[in-house]
């Protein structure tokens, strides 16, 4: 039984166990052609996810994907124009702030004891770094004065599903291969070996970090808190990376995961802040593209998935529903093999082929060609996915990707970096 | 290759070839000059078109700094004008696209059509912030200003009601209303100062207000609708404040993130279109410097060699021309000064030059006839001179002989020798005749000489036969035979003299040639390439071998024997 | 001396070179009418002079001819040919030669000086003057001492 039969059965077997067991009532829905609204980005908002859940719930689904700060103002404004939201951590504190999300009752989430300890307490192992910034167990938990925080409780601000930590990407055609967690470092970024071929992801939140990280990991300055910084941080921070960039050390840029691949596959770039879908894309492009695992570990980030707070009845049932198919095993095993983890991810083994999930959870050498989403073959026998396992990974949290206090006050000064 | 030309090309022909290759080759320099700088003049209007790109290129960076500086402009001070500017200078930008498009190469339309992509991008991103920042201007003046006035109204409302009698409820109020008073605060602190700790502290205070109306509410006495419809109130002041924060973080960051990614992308790829049409004017204009030198030593190069050529092969025409016009300048030079032997050049065309040459030919054998006759002038006046010289001789040898004897007669008469006197008179009379005998051969002579001389083709053969038919008689009566040969030539001469040469002969041969055994005359002919010779042959005594050459002049005789005209020795030379 | 001839009383022979009978006659009857004592010897064409100056040369003893009266106009050799034959020849050289011809070209008696003739005397068309010339000849080379070179050859032999 190859890889491919084995996994069109085994959805085939949890669709149906979901749709006889789980879900009596969708079904009905689906015959009064409910339609449940998705706003997210494209990471997980993909069209083959769509349909599956279509199909396995029985439900109409419409997908609207869009940029980060896109979305999250349609969120954080119009809890009326969507049921369900799909994005980072980081957009939790003004979502919650906003008050366009309601809180997703623990009780009605059928695979909620398998999320991994990771979200629920900001620790994979015992001996794992909790990381600065807002890691999401600090954002999980509905505190009874409806603050957010890391005590228990039966209410939650969102569903943990997707996870992955980031780094930055590099072309080992031209740049000699580091050593994991030893010689790669976040200071790669600002060496000047590659200048005018180094470019970060154009988001305060995210890229952001990679430059502090950068900045932090060459010893130019130090941070009292990284996930926090002060407006003195953040001002010297952007001296020392505008200057950089005045000096034509950036190339500049990326906003999405295809602009980062064009930089990377034109040569345009060496080096750059990256998505894994990204460095799976140029490899599967004959692009070597390490992922690097830095010495001072990642820059993580956590899907989340939230409820509008316009989300009522049976419309609230449904969207449950749709959190509950996510966890189910089949979109935890699709989105693996674009590089993201699932917070349960034993229940989407079974949708992976042993050396799918050798691969891309134990950190083990690739034993088979594997195909991407697309298809395409974006791994060769032999491959070792960076950075290791899930676990050696997530260990190695840097900081998390955070909206800080000082938010407003890093626009300009971002603008100011982009511009420079 | 003169050789060549003088055998085959006619002289008109090599002048006219001569100018047609000087013309060929004058066409190709100028046409050779037109190609190439036709290339130039290309890459030249290339290279200014380039740089006019270049500059509107680089012009597309201040544009697009002005856009974002207009737009930030226009989010952080709200002018409307700085945001119709952005629009403003949008279109114009398009247009400059557009213009550049429209004649640009494949390779570079990828950066253009990028470039339009990003500025496209751009503007819709900027419509986005106009419509956020109306929004939350919107939410800021109006929402938020009237929920907020509302729940001070009902706050006021209810102190009012109150009359001070509660005191503790009247504080309870006021707190509320300076919390009010603070939320408000801390929200314009926000807008103004884009602080995120305002809004954390503006929430803060809702909540508090919340929990006083909570404190309020939980009291018996409280008016559980009144502090309803402030709490409804306060919910609404605060999802708008909220919303404002959200739409203001929005465009703020729409601004300060994806438009300036806009920008430097934008301005990134304008740079390096410009860069790439600069490298390939660059590209152009080093090829045109190239060329031009190329181009430069190339027409050096034809120009010389053809001119070369055209030296070369107007020498090969000029040579063609004189070598055969000096060698016949020569020709006619010797010529002229009455040579015969000139060498007339071989010239086998029918040309200018040929006739030259045909004339030279002619001009030669008139001379060579002049020569002739010049010659045989001279002969004749020799000739004249030695017949007049033999005529004298011979008249005056006669009359010496009769004056002599007349004086010897005269002598013997005075001596009275009478006798011996008269007997010499014969010697007198003798002379006399001879001397009349002299004349009249003279006079015969004188007819020869006036002969007809027109000539024709004569069988000799044929006249002989005839010859000896009348010559019958004469023979017989000597006792000699005639034996003429039967293959005797044809040839062209006047048939009279001819006719007189072998009677001359014959009448000789008669005279001299005496033989016991019977007289014989022999006649036949041998030729050679030029010449038919004409033997006659006796079987006389002979002409010894020294007298050869004398036999030949006029009058001259081996043997004393009586007078007789020589004429036909005379003929027989000639014939 | 007036005469060598008529006083030395010898016959001298006079070599008279004419094909002309009729010229010859009346030489030969002029001489003979000037002086008995000389010997007319005549010669009738070229070549017999030719073959009789060749006997003289040939025989020392023989005595030469006193004068020579040479015509020009000769059968087979002319008398230039004989003249020259005779001043070519170291015996004869001395003979005085008198041309004595009809012709009074110049060409002829250019000629004939060339080749050393001593005297050339055009023969006269005037009745009685043929008489008159031979006569005077006669008289002025009897007058000349030419014989005595001769003599002195002939005694020192």
């Amino acid at each position: 039984m190859n890889r491919r039969s084995f996994l069109k059965k085994s959805s085939q077997v949890g669709a149906a166990a979901l749709a006889a067991t789980a879900f009596p009532r969708i079904l009905s829905a689906r015959n009064r052609k409910l339609t449940l609204r998705i706003v997210g980005t494209h990471v997980t908002l993909q069209e083959k996810i769509r349909q599956q859940a279509e199909k396995d719930l029985g439900i109409n689904i419409e997908f609207y994907p869009g940029g980060s700060a896109e979305v999250l103002l349609k969120a954080s404004t119009d809890p009326d124009s969507f049921d369900l939201y799909e994005q980072w951590s980081n957009s939790i504190k003004i979502l919650w702030q906003a008050r366009t999300i309601q809180n997703i009752d623990i009780n009605r989430l059928i695979y909620w004891n398998e999320i991994s300890s990771l979200t629920k307490t900001g620790r994979i192992t015992e001996q794992a770094k909790l990381g600065f910034g807002d890691a999401p167990y600090k954002l999980l938990y509905v505190q009874p004065d409806d603050k957010l925080g890391s005590t228990k409780s039966d209410k939650i601000s969102f569903l943990p599903y997707v996870h992955n930590a980031d780094s930055f990407g590099y072309n080992a055609d031209i740049i000699e291969q580091g050593i994991p967690y030893t010689t790669e470092s976040w200071g790669w970024l600002l060496d000047k070996r590659f200048h005018g071929k180094v470019a970060v992801i154009n988001a305060p939140t995210i890229g952001l970090f990679d430059l502090a990280l950068a900045v932090q990991a060459r010893g130019e300055m130090t941070f009292q808190d990284i996930g926090n910084m002060t407006r003195e941080e953040v001002d010297q921070l952007f001296e020392i990376v505008i200057a950089k960039k005045r000096q034509g050390h950036f190339r500049g840029v990326w906003s999405s995961v295809a602009q980062s691949v064009e930089l990377m596959s034109s040569d345009d770039v060496v080096l750059q802040s990256m998505f894994s879908p990204g460095v799976s894309t140029l490899n599967g492009m004959g692009i070597p593209c390490v992922y690097a695992a830095p010495k001072e570990g990642y820059r993580a980030w956590h899907g989340v998935m939230c409820l509008s707070r316009s989300c009522t009845g049976k419309r609230l049932d449904a969207a449950y529903a749709f959190m509950n198919w996510w966890l189910s095993g089949w979109p935890g095993a699709f989105i693996a093999r674009q590089g993201y983890y699932i917070s349960n991810p034993l229940r989407s083994r079974p949708f992976m082929s042993e050396a799918e999930w050798d691969y891309w959870y134990e950190g083990k050498p690739a034993t088979e060609f594997l195909k991407g989403t697309d298809g395409r073959v974006s791994v060769q026998p032999g491959n070792i996915r960076s950075g290791g396992s899930y676990i050696q990974r997530f260990e190695n949290i840097a900081v998390w990707n955070t909206v800080m206090d000082t938010y407003e006050y890093t626009l300009p000064k971002w603008s100011e970096f982009v511009l420079a | 290759m003169i050789s060549l030309l003088i055998r085959k090309v006619s002289l008109k022909k090599r002048i006219y070839s001569g100018y047609i290759v000087t013309g060929i080759v004058a066409f190709v320099i100028a046409l050779l000059s037109y190609g190439s700088l036709s290339t130039l003049v290309g890459d030249f209007h290339s290279v200014v078109t380039f740089s006019r790109y270049v500059e509107e290129i680089m012009s597309f960076s201040a544009h697009m700094s002005e856009m974002q500086r207009q737009a930030l402009i226009y989010i952080y001070s709200g002018h409307n004008a700085a945001g119709d500017r952005v629009g403003e200078i949008y279109v114009g930008m398009l247009e400059g696209i557009g213009r550049i498009q429209s004649k640009e190469k494949s390779d570079t339309i990828d950066s253009i059509k990028e470039t339009e992509k990003y500025l496209h991008a751009y503007y819709n991103t900027f419509q986005e912030v106009r419509t956020q920042r109306k929004l939350q201007q919107r939410l800021v003046r109006r929402e938020f200003r009237k929920h907020a006035t509302k729940a001070q109204l009902l706050i006021e409302e209810r102190i009012a009601a109150l009359q001070g009698n509660d005191i503790d409820r009247t504080l309870q109020y006021y707190r509320m209303l300076n919390f009010l008073l603070q939320i408000e605060k801390n929200a314009y602190r926000y807008f103004d100062s884009l602080d995120g700790s305002f809004v954390h502290a503006a929430t803060e205070r809702i909540q508090e207000t919340r929990e006083v109306i909570d404190i309020l509410s939980k009291q018996p006495q409280g008016n559980q609708r009144r502090l309803a419809e402030i709490a409804s109130v306060l919910t609404c002041y605060e999802s708008s404040f909220l919303e404002a924060v959200q739409r203001t973080r929005g465009y703020l960051y729409l601004v300060n993130v994806v438009m300036s990614a806009q920008v430097y992308e934008t301005i990134y790829q304008a740079k390096r279109l410009s860069s790439m049409i600069a490298g390939r004017s660059e590209y152009i204009q080093e090829r045109m410097l190239e060329n031009i030198t190329t181009i430069f030593h190339f027409l050096l190069f034809s120009a010389i060699s053809l001119l070369l050529f055209i030296g070369f092969f107007s020498f090969f025409i000029s040579r063609s021309i004189t070598v055969p016009l000096n060698r016949l300048t020569q020709t006619f030079r010797r010529l002229a000064s009455g040579s015969s032997e000139a060498e007339i050049p071989e010239y086998v065309l029918r040309d200018e030059l040929g006739e030259l040459t045909i004339a030279a030919g002619s001009f030669k054998q008139r001379n060579i006839a002049l020569e002739e006759s010049r010659k045989e002038l001279k002969r004749s006046n020799e000739e004249l001179e030695q017949f007049v010289y033999t005529v004298s001789h011979d008249l005056k040898s006669p009359i010496v002989t009769s004056m002599g004897f007349i004086g010897i007669i005269r002598k013997l008469a005075s001596q009275g020798k009478y006798e011996q006197a008269v007997a010499k008179l014969d010697r007198v009379a003798s002379a006399n005749e001879r001397m009349s005998q002299l004349i009249r051969d003279l006079l015969e002579l004188s007819r020869v000489g006036r002969m007809d001389m027109a000539k024709k083709l004569l069988d000799l053969n044929k006249l002989l036969s005839n010859f000896a038919e009348s010559q019958t008689i004469r023979l017989r009566s000597s006792g000699f035979s005639l034996l003429i040969a039967s293959d005797l030539p044809v040839i062209y001469a006047n048939e009279s003299r001819t006719l007189q040469v072998f009677e001359n002969i014959l009448s000789n041969t008669l005279k001299y040639a005496h033989n016991e055994e019977g007289g014989m005359l022999e006649i036949h002919a041998a030729g050679d390439e030029d010449w038919w010779y004409i033997f006659c042959k006796d079987n006389g005594p002979g002409i010894p071998l020294e007298y050869h050459e004398k036999i030949f002049g006029l009058f001259y005789r081996l043997m004393q024997m009586p007078k007789e005209p020589a004429s036909g020795w005379l003929w027989s030379k000639r014939s | 001396m007036k005469n060598a001839v008529k006083e030395s009383g010898r016959s001298e022979q006079l070599l008279l070179v004419e094909d002309s009978d009729d010229h010859a006659e009346l030489t030969e009857f002029h001489i003979t009418d000037y002086s008995q004592r000389i010997r007319v010897n005549r010669l009738h064409d070229g070549a017999e002079a030719m073959t009789y100056l060749e006997q003289v040369e040939a025989s020392p003893q023989q005595r030469l001819p006193w004068l020579v009266l040479l015509d020009l106009k000769l059968p087979k050799y002319d008398g230039l040919e004989i003249l020259a034959r005779i001043k070519g020849s170291d015996r004869l050289a001395g003979i005085p030669v008198v041309i004595f011809s009809t012709s009074n070209s110049g060409k002829d008696i250019k000629r004939a000086l060339k080749n050393y003739a001593n005297s050339y005397i055009v023969k006269p068309m005037e009745a009685d003057r043929y008489g008159e010339v031979i006569s005077e000849i006669l008289q002025y080379w009897e007058l000349n001492q030419h014989h005595l070179v001769q003599d002195t050859g002939r005694s020192d032999a």
